[in-house]
């Protein structure tokens, strides 16, 4: 187990140095001229773009530009927004707990929803919930985000007035926003359990359980679902990171002040560092989340740790 | 007499070929599929023929009617400038198609070559593409693409292009893949064996044997090209107002939402629609295609 960890680990390596050049260049791939690209708003002279152009490190050999944003970021100094002009890091830094929050609820509810799905659709196999349930989750596939979050607040902010429709403070604040990016993620769980739990109770073991007599119930808790789980973790621990990607959306919606609405306001004022140290930020989680669902699914199924 | 005459006869009737038949019994037996391509082609040809179609002109607006609510000479009602929305949705859903046609298009024209050329060559080829993928598939959902955006500039060519990259990593994975079970087969090296070039294999021998996950994949990832583009414009990122494009609808109708909800509600129906359709189409079309599949839907 050790071996496939460390072997994990050192494989991340590459990646990750790829992706710091992969962001490095998004700055470079700005048609024309970076500083002239960030400043194109404002009145700005020459002299402005000479001296943010010296400020980025534009003026010097595309490979020393590189070393030096390696060396930053092995030093967790990622440079300054050209906004605000504080560190990236204390900005990212103060939005990015509540994305994780969203996140979290999020996925609380996705699998709160999506197992319980999955699994009256596998049990109930072929009858009108099945049908129900699975025609739900192609709607809910089909979706988009937004649009849910906007509905979802028409129908419980404007009209029923049960919970505020933006902002981040207590729970009621979480209760949208989390709904809206739980749902669409519900439904992949839901496909997934099904699928997986249908698959089990196709087994030899669950036929011998049913044949020794066992309750039902038993059969389903202890023998079919805990090994039918396992797909179903690998697709929850995916989808955890695929929300760091989605809370851009989402938070958008709900004006919700995490990293997605940072990222946004970057665009919007063209501050390339923050954009970039965003980027690097969210890809280099995404990334550690996979891992870390790699390595939960090899010490789940030890049958791939040798593949 | 007559049995030589059925001897005779028979070769002259080429056997039909049977997965092709098989294929479309089972894509016409499954409703979901059939409900799916009917959205599919309703949408399309209401894109195709917006222009005369719509019943009012998508751009001309009347204050008086602004936010009026729908009623039986305008089904979907008025947006904030006294818009008709009908109109709007119908002219929406030709851009939506052209830019989720021309960015999964071109993504799958690149990345089916790129994947050929990894799973077929091997070696570092197959490298450079596999390290490309798991870099560009780091990034998660659509941040690619607004990372792309951020640097070309908002606009509907580079939400075409942000994308059409988006995707491309897919493919590459998937058709190389599809090429590393395919070319091991015995009519591969059989085609080899007679002195075939490694183009006419790649083209005669493995691209018609990989068609048809790619074929399931590009309708799915319309489906989700759809999906991002109206994400984007609705963060004000893509296709620029006054177009009438989805997201940007929905977006003007989110300030409304207290007022006048149906600005918001039926842009995003459409697109729900439209996805759904290409969705069960999709799924369909792998069923279909995998008999292994067949007879267990949903699963």
């Amino acid at each position: 187990m050790l071996a496939f960890i460390v072997r994990r680990l050192l494989s991340l390596i590459p990646v990750l140095l790829l992706i710091t050049l992969a962001v490095f260049l998004l700055i470079h791939i700005v048609p024309g001229d970076a500083a002239t690209y960030i400043l194109s708003e404002g009145f700005a002279t020459a002299e402005d773009v000479d001296k943010l152009r010296r400020e980025l490190g534009l003026d010097q050999p595309i490979w020393v530009q590189y070393v030096r944003y390696l060396n930053g970021i092995a030093r967790l100094n990622f440079g300054r927004s050209l906004y605000t002009r504080r560190p990236l890091l204390d900005e990212i830094t103060a939005r990015f707990p509540a994305s994780v929050e969203l996140a979290l609820a999020s996925i609380a509810i996705a699998v709160l929803i999506g197992l319980f799905a999955g699994m009256m659709a596998a049990v109930r196999h072929n009858t009108l919930w099945d049908r129900g349930i699975t025609t739900s989750v192609l709607f809910g596939f089909s979706m988009p985000d937004f649009w849910l979050g906007l509905m979802l607040i028409f129908l419980f902010a404007v009209r029923l007035g049960w919970v505020p429709a933006t902002g981040r403070g207590g729970v009621v604040h979480l209760i949208l926003p989390a709904l809206t990016l739980g749902i669409a993620s519900s439904a992949l769980i839901a496909r997934m359990t099904r699928s997986s739990l249908l698959d089990t109770l196709r087994q030899d073991y669950v036929r011998t359980a049913r044949a020794k007599g066992l309750d039902e119930h038993i059969v389903l808790f202890k023998h079919a679902l805990k090994n039918s789980l396992i797909p179903t973790v690998t697709v929850v621990g995916l989808q955890f990171g695929t929300m760091l990607g989605r809370v851009v959306v989402t938070e958008s919606v709900f004006a919700w002040p995490g990293i997605g609405r940072l990222l946004l306001d970057a665009i919007n004022a063209r501050d390339l560092p923050l954009i970039q140290g965003i980027v690097l930020v969210i890809a280099t989680s995404f990334v550690l989340i996979n891992l870390a669902v790699d390595i939960l699914y090899s010490y789940l199924d030890p049958r791939i740790r040798y593949h | 007499m007559t049995t030589d005459l059925s001897i005779e006869m028979a070769p002259r009737r080429r056997p039909r070929a049977p997965g092709r038949v098989t294929f479309w019994r089972a894509l016409t037996a499954d409703g979901g599929a059939l409900l799916g391509a009917g959205i599919v082609c309703l949408f399309i040809l209401v894109g195709m023929f917006a222009p005369r179609l719509s019943p009012y002109d998508p751009l001309a607006s009347h204050l008086p009617n602004s936010l009026q609510k729908p009623s039986l000479r305008h089904p979907l009602g008025f947006d904030e400038f006294g818009r008709d929305i009908l109109s709007r949705v119908m002219h929406g859903s030709r851009i939506s198609l052209l830019i989720a046609l021309g960015a999964t298009g071109s993504a799958c024209i690149l990345g089916v070559s790129i994947g050929l050329a990894a799973g077929y060559r091997g070696s570092w080829v197959e490298n450079v593409a596999l390290r490309l993928t798991d870099v560009m598939l780091a990034f998660p959902g659509i941040l690619m693409a607004l990372a792309i955006i951020a640097v070309l500039g908002r606009g509907t060519g580079n939400v075409m292009v942000a994308i059409g990259i988006y995707f491309t990593p897919f493919y590459v994975r998937l058709v190389r893949g599809l090429v590393l079970s395919v070319k091991e087969r015995d009519y591969v090296e059989a085609a080899r064996g007679v002195g075939a070039t490694d183009l006419r294999i790649l083209y005669r021998h493995i691209v018609p044997n990989i068609l048809g996950p790619v074929i399931v994949q590009t309708t799915l990832n319309i489906g989700a090209a759809i999906l991002i583009t109206s994400s984007l414009s609705f963060l004000g990122l893509g296709v620029q107002p006054p177009t009438p494009e989805w997201g940007v609808m929905l977006a003007n109708g989110r300030t409304y939402l207290r007022v006048a909800p149906h600005v918001a509600t039926f842009p995003g129906l459409a697109i729900m629609l439209v996805v759904l359709g290409f969705n069960l189409l999709g799924d369909g079309l792998r069923d279909a295609l995998d008999p292994t599949l067949r007879g267990q839907r949903g699963t």
